[in-house]
């Protein structure tokens, strides 16, 4: 086989690390625990998304991401992992996922679904994997009639 | 096989799922051939059999290809490797099948993939896969008249 004893063993421990790294990112997203979120990444983490572009550090991300998600109910569920390393210390995952929000507006419910794929880098910095890129594609997105989305965080 | 061979194989066998599911949704037809042997059935309930990898994706492609928009998420593999070359899996799914025009939920599918895999030239590879449905909602959000 390719990969010997050890360096196989690692990786199969890296894989289950970023895969718990990933875990961590979706609870801490629904359950608005921004310091744990921040945390999960590296501080020169660069975030691409649809809705509003790019953002090329986690401390400019955790502030747009905490206003976007401020008047939200989220659920962030990711499946299905292709991770693959560069490296002993670098690998990129791409996630399916699925995303619903949930929110009031002018008292009435509203919703907002998507569906589509992480792509993410994720590196191994002072012993710990963290998230170094993330850009979201949705490939079908629907929502509530008259639901305004995503929520305006430039204000 | 031991046990990191196996642990190997596993992985490897989870990547083949994904890319599955991601190729399907993302319309990447040469990804999802590639992904299948040659001599792949696919057997489905609510379809014939295909014999073929090629009339799978003839068949795939005719079905999904034009107008529709689709969502197939699988969870909680149960893999067994059966030999240093042959394994078997079934799979949690659910699978969501939208008109791409109107948007309009045609199908929204539960069931579990039952599939088996063959490593051929060091790759693993779908050899063959049936779907049992344990409920199929037809229209579910269309508000009948």
């Amino acid at each position: 086989m390719a990969m010997d004893t050890a360096a196989a063993i690692e990786q199969l421990m890296a894989r289950e690390a970023i895969a718990v790294l990933k875990a961590q990112r979706d609870r801490a997203a629904d359950t608005k625990d921004w310091a744990f979120y921040e945390s999960l990444h590296a501080p020169d983490h660069v975030s691409e998304n649809g809705d509003y572009g790019q953002w090329t550090s986690a401390a400019e991300m955790i502030v747009n991401v905490r206003k976007s998600m401020e008047n939200l109910v989220t659920m962030h569920h990711s499946h299905t992992p292709e991770i693959e390393f560069d490296g002993p210390d670098h690998a990129r995952g791409i996630w399916a996922m699925e995303g619903l929000s949930l929110w009031q507006q002018n008292g009435e419910d509203h919703w907002f679904q998507a569906f589509g794929h992480y792509f993410e880098s994720y590196e191994r910095r002072d012993d710990r994997w963290v998230f170094t890129r993330r850009a979201v594609k949705y490939f079908h997105t629907r929502r509530s009639a008259g639901a305004i989305f995503p929520p305006k965080i430039d204000a | 096989m031991n046990d990191i061979e196996t642990l190997l194989a596993l992985e490897e066998i989870k990547l083949l799922k994904a890319r599955r599911d991601r190729a399907v949704d993302t319309k990447d037809w040469g990804l999802y051939r590639a992904l299948h042997a040659d001599n792949h059935v696919s057997h489905n309930d609510g379809f014939e059999r295909w014999e073929s990898a090629d009339i799978m994706i003839e068949n795939v492609k005719a079905i999904l290809d034009k107008g529709r928009t689709t969502v197939h998420h699988s969870h909680t593999p149960e893999i067994t490797i059966q030999s240093d070359t042959t394994a078997k899996s079934i799979y949690g799914m659910e699978d969501l099948i939208f008109d791409s025009e109107t948007g309009e939920l045609l199908i929204h599918g539960f069931g579990f993939y039952h599939e088996t895999y063959e490593k051929i030239d060091g790759k693993w590879l779908f050899n063959s896969r049936q779907l049992k449905r344990t409920l199929v909602r037809v229209s579910p959000e269309t508000s009948k008249s």
